[in-house]
C-alpha cells in the first residue's frame, strides 16, 4: 500500500499518459500480451515472407511428414508445409476477426450513443431489437446469417460483425446514460449548444474507453469464432490456409497419430486469443482507475 | 409490484423476442441474395421451368407478407417443415436427437459443478496468491482454446496414446448392444434394459466430450465465483464466524459458499440454455449425433428448413432457460429488484 501510494505521488497526474504507461509496463500479463500481439501482427504484415514455402504448394512425396529439420512443424496430408502455411493464414484469421469488430462496432456504437443519449421511446426501440438479437448466441446467428448469404470468410466475419452488435450497443449505452448526467454535458445544455453537437463533442467521445476495451477482448473471441465457423465449413473455402480450416482438415488424421497438423494452428489460435485478452485486461485496469488500486 | 405479476410481465416479454427471432429467421432466408431454390434443385437440374415450378411449389412466388404469414402459421402448427437430406419432417428430427444433446450437457454441466465449484473458492480464498494465478492460468488457457480444437486434441491423448477411450463415434460403440429406446437417453435406457456394459460403454462415449464442453465454461463459472466470494469474505458475519473459531474450511464451503453462490447460479444457468439448443463444435467433433450436429449436416446439404427448424429451437430453448433463471433469481432471493 505505501509503495502504491509513493508511486502516486511520483506521479502527480494519475490520468496522465506516463502514469498509464508505467501502470500497463508494470502489468506483466499485459506486457506479455504486447508481446504475443507484435508477434501476431508481424505475421499478419509479413507472413508469406517469413514463409520457407508456398503455403499453397502439394508435394505427395512429403506427405505428412512429423516435424522435421526440412518442415519444422511438419506437413499435412498434401505435403504442404504447416510453417508456411500457419504464417500465411494468420492474415485470414486475424483480419476477419477485424473486421468482425469493426462491422460490431461502426453499428453497435452509434445505436447505443443515440438509444443512451436521447433515451424515452427511441431507447426503448432500440433496445428490444437488441435484446432479440442477444437471444442468438454468436454461433447460432452466424450461422443463420451465413445460410443466407452463403459461406465464404467474408460472409463469416460480416456475421460475427452483426452477433456483435447488441453487445456493443448496450455497453455504449450504460455508458452514455451516464454521461449525460454529468456536469460538462449540463454545461454544454446551458451555454446552448445543440444536441447533435453535443452528441458529437460531449456524449461519445467519453463512451469511448469501456468500448475500446471491448472492442480489443472480442477481437480475440473473433479469432474464436471465425476458427469456429471455418471448421464446420461456413468460413473459409479450401485451399486457404485458414487457422479453423486447417484444423478441420487435420481432423480425420488425429485418429491416426497424425497430430501436427491439429496442434499447430491450434497453439497459434490460442496465442492470438490470448494476447488479445491479456491486452484488454490490461487496458482495462490502466484506463479504469477504480480498479486499480486495491 | 407483486411478485406474481413480475412472473407474468417476464413471460410476456419472452413472446417479443421469439416473435422477432422468427422475423429475423424470415429475413435471412427469404430477402437475402441467396437463392434457396437454386440450393434444392442444385445445378444439375435448375431449367427454367424447373426453376419456376419449384418457386411455386415452395411458394415463394407469393408476395413477402403472404409468404411470412403461411410461414408463421405452419410454426404455430408446429411444422418446421420437412428436412429433406434426412427423409423425416425437421421437427421430428429435432425430437429424435434432442436426447443427445440433453445428455451431454446434463453430463458436462454436472462437471463444470464439481470442478469449477471448489476453483472457484480456492481461487477468491487465495486472491492474488500461486493458487489464485495457477487457476486463473488454466481458466484463461480454457477461454482461448478453440473447443474442437481441445477436443481433437483429447481424442489424440485418451484414443490413439493411451487407448483407454472408445473411438470418437458417436454414443455407443458398434460392439455394444443398443437398448430399445424409451426415454432417449443412453444412460437410463440401458439400465431400464438392465445392460451393464451398455450403459459403462455409455458413460465412457459421454467422459471426452463431456469435458470438452465443460472446459470452455469453466472459466466464466469460476471468474464468476471467485469475485463473489472475495466479496462475501469481507463481510461481517464472515468476520463474527472466524471470531467464533468456526474452522476455515468450513467458513468457506458452508458461509462463504452459501452466500456467494446465487450469481453462479443464475451463470450456470444460462450456460446450460446456450448449450442445450446444442453444442454445435462439440458435437461435430465427437461425431455425436444430436441437434448441433443435424445443423451441421443440415448445412453441408444445404438442408435449409433443417438449419432453420434448428435455429428457432435453439432460440427458444435459450429464452425459456433465461425466463426459468431470472425467475428462479427473483424466487431463491426476494431482494432482487422488481423494475
Amino acid at each position: 500500500m505505501r509503495n502504491e501510494m509513493a508511486k502516486n505521488i511520483k506521479y502527480h497526474d494519475t490520468e496522465s499518459l506516463g502514469y498509464k504507461l508505467h501502470l500497463f509496463i508494470k502489468n506483466k500479463l499485459a506486457l506479455v500480451g504486447l508481446i504475443v500481439l507484435i508477434f501476431i501482427f508481424g505475421l499478419v504484415i509479413f507472413g508469406p515472407t517469413f514463409s520457407p514455402y508456398d503455403p499453397l504448394a502439394i508435394d505427395f512425396s512429403v506427405k505428412l511428414t512429423p516435424p522435421s529439420k526440412e518442415h519444422l512443424l511438419g506437413t499435412d496430408n498434401f505435403g504442404r508445409d504447416l510453417m508456411s502455411r500457419i504464417f500465411s493464414g494468420a492474415r485470414y484469421t486475424l483480419l476477419a476477426a477485424f473486421i468482425s469488430v469493426l462491422i460490431g462496432l461502426t453499428i453497435g456504437t452509434p445505436l447505443g450513443v443515440i438509444s443512451g443519449y436521447f433515451g424515452k421511446k427511441t431507447d426503448l426501440i432500440l433496445m428490444r431489437i437488441m435484446d432479440i438479437l442477444l437471444a442468438f448466441p454468436p454461433l447460432i446467428l452466424a450461422m443463420a446469417i451465413v445460410s443466407g448469404l452463403g459461406p465464404s470468410l467474408v460472409n463469416a466475419s460480416i456475421a460475427i460483425g452483426i452477433s456483435y452488435v447488441p453487445h456493443f450497443a448496450r455497453l455504449i449505452r450504460s455508458r452514455a446514460v451516464n454521461v449525460k448526467r454529468m456536469d460538462y454535458v449540463q454545461a454544454a445544455i446551458s451555454i446552448g449548444s445543440s444536441r447533435i453537437r453535443i452528441l458529437f463533442s460531449d456524449v461519445f467521445p467519453n463512451c469511448l474507453t469501456p468500448v475500446i476495451v471491448q472492442a480489443t477482448v472480442y477481437t480475440g473471441y473473433g479469432i474464436l469464432w471465425v476458427a469456429g465457423l471455418s471448421f464446420i465449413g461456413l468460413g473459409a473455402r479450401l485451399p486457404t490456409p485458414e487457422w479453423g480450416l486447417m484444423i478441420a482438415e487435420g481432423r480425420q488424421y488425429i485418429v491416426s497419430g497424425e497430430w501436427w497438423i491439429t496442434l499447430f494452428p491450434g497453439i497459434f489460435i490460442m496465442l492470438g486469443v490470448t494476447g488479445f485478452t491479456l491486452i484488454g485486461d490490461g487496458l482495462r485496469e490502466v484506463l479504469n482507475p477504480k480498479l486499480r488500486v486495491q | 409490484m407483486s411478485i406474481w405479476r413480475y412472473f407474468l410481465r417476464r413471460i410476456l416479454s419472452t413472446i417479443p423476442t421469439i416473435f422477432g427471432a422468427l422475423v429475423i429467421m424470415f429475413v435471412l432466408t427469404r430477402v437475402l441474395p441467396g437463392d434457396s431454390v437454386l440450393m434444392v434443385l442444385g445445378p444439375a437440374h435448375s431449367s427454367p421451368e424447373n426453376i419456376e415450378n419449384m418457386r411455386k411449389v415452395m411458394g415463394l412466388d407469393r408476395p413477402i407478407p403472404v409468404q411470412f404469414v403461411r410461414y408463421m402459421g405452419q410454426l404455430l402448427k408446429g411444422d418446421l417443415g420437412f428436412s429433406w437430406h434426412t427423409g423425416h419432417p425437421v421437427s421430428q428430427e429435432l425430437f429424435m436427437r434432442f436426447p443427445a444433446t440433453f445428455e451431454l450437457t446434463t453430463v458436462s454441466l454436472l462437471l463444470m459443478i464439481i470442478f469449477g465449484l471448489p476453483l472457484g473458492v480456492i481461487a477468491g480464498y487465495y486472491r492474488n496468491k500461486t493458487p489464485d494465478n495457477l487457476i486463473n492460468g488454466i481458466t484463461v488457457m480454457g477461454i482461448s482454446m478453440p473447443t474442437f480444437w481441445l477436443g481433437l486434441l483429447l481424442i489424440y491423448i485418451f484414443f490413439y496414446k493411451l487407448g483407454i477411450a472408445p473411438p470418437p463415434m458417436g454414443r455407443l460403440s458398434s460392439d455394444v448392444n443398443v437398448p430399445p429406446t424409451v426415454t432417449g437417453l443412453l444412460l437410463m435406457d440401458t439400465l431400464l434394459n438392465k445392460d451393464i456394459l451398455s450403459f459403462l460403454n455409455a458413460i465412457q462415449q459421454l467422459i471426452l466430450p463431456g469435458i470438452t464442453l465443460a472446459f470452455f465454461n469453466l472459466a466464466i463459472i469460476v471468474r464468476t465465483l471467485k469475485a463473489d466470494i472475495i466479496d462475501t469474505l469481507s463481510e461481517d458475519f464472515i468476520r463474527t464466524a472466524r471470531a467464533m473459531g468456526i474452522s476455515q474450511k468450513r467458513i468457506l464451503f458452508k458461509h462463504a459458499l452459501r452466500n456467494a453462490l446465487l450469481p453462479t447460479i443464475t451463470m450456470l444457468g444460462t450456460i446450460y440454455g446456450s448449450l442445450l439448443g446444442g453444442a454445435v463444435l462439440t458435437e461435430v467433433v465427437f461425431s455425436w449425433p444430436g441437434l448441433g450436429m443435424y445443423a451441421v449436416e443440415s448445412i453441408q446439404w444445404l438442408d435449409y428448413a433443417g438449419l432453420q427448424g434448428f435455429i428457432i429451437f435453439y432460440v427458444f430453448i435459450f429464452t425459456m432457460m433465461n425466463l426459468l433463471v431470472d425467475i428462479s433469481y427473483r424466487v431463491i432471493d426476494p431482494r432482487v429488484q422488481l423494475d
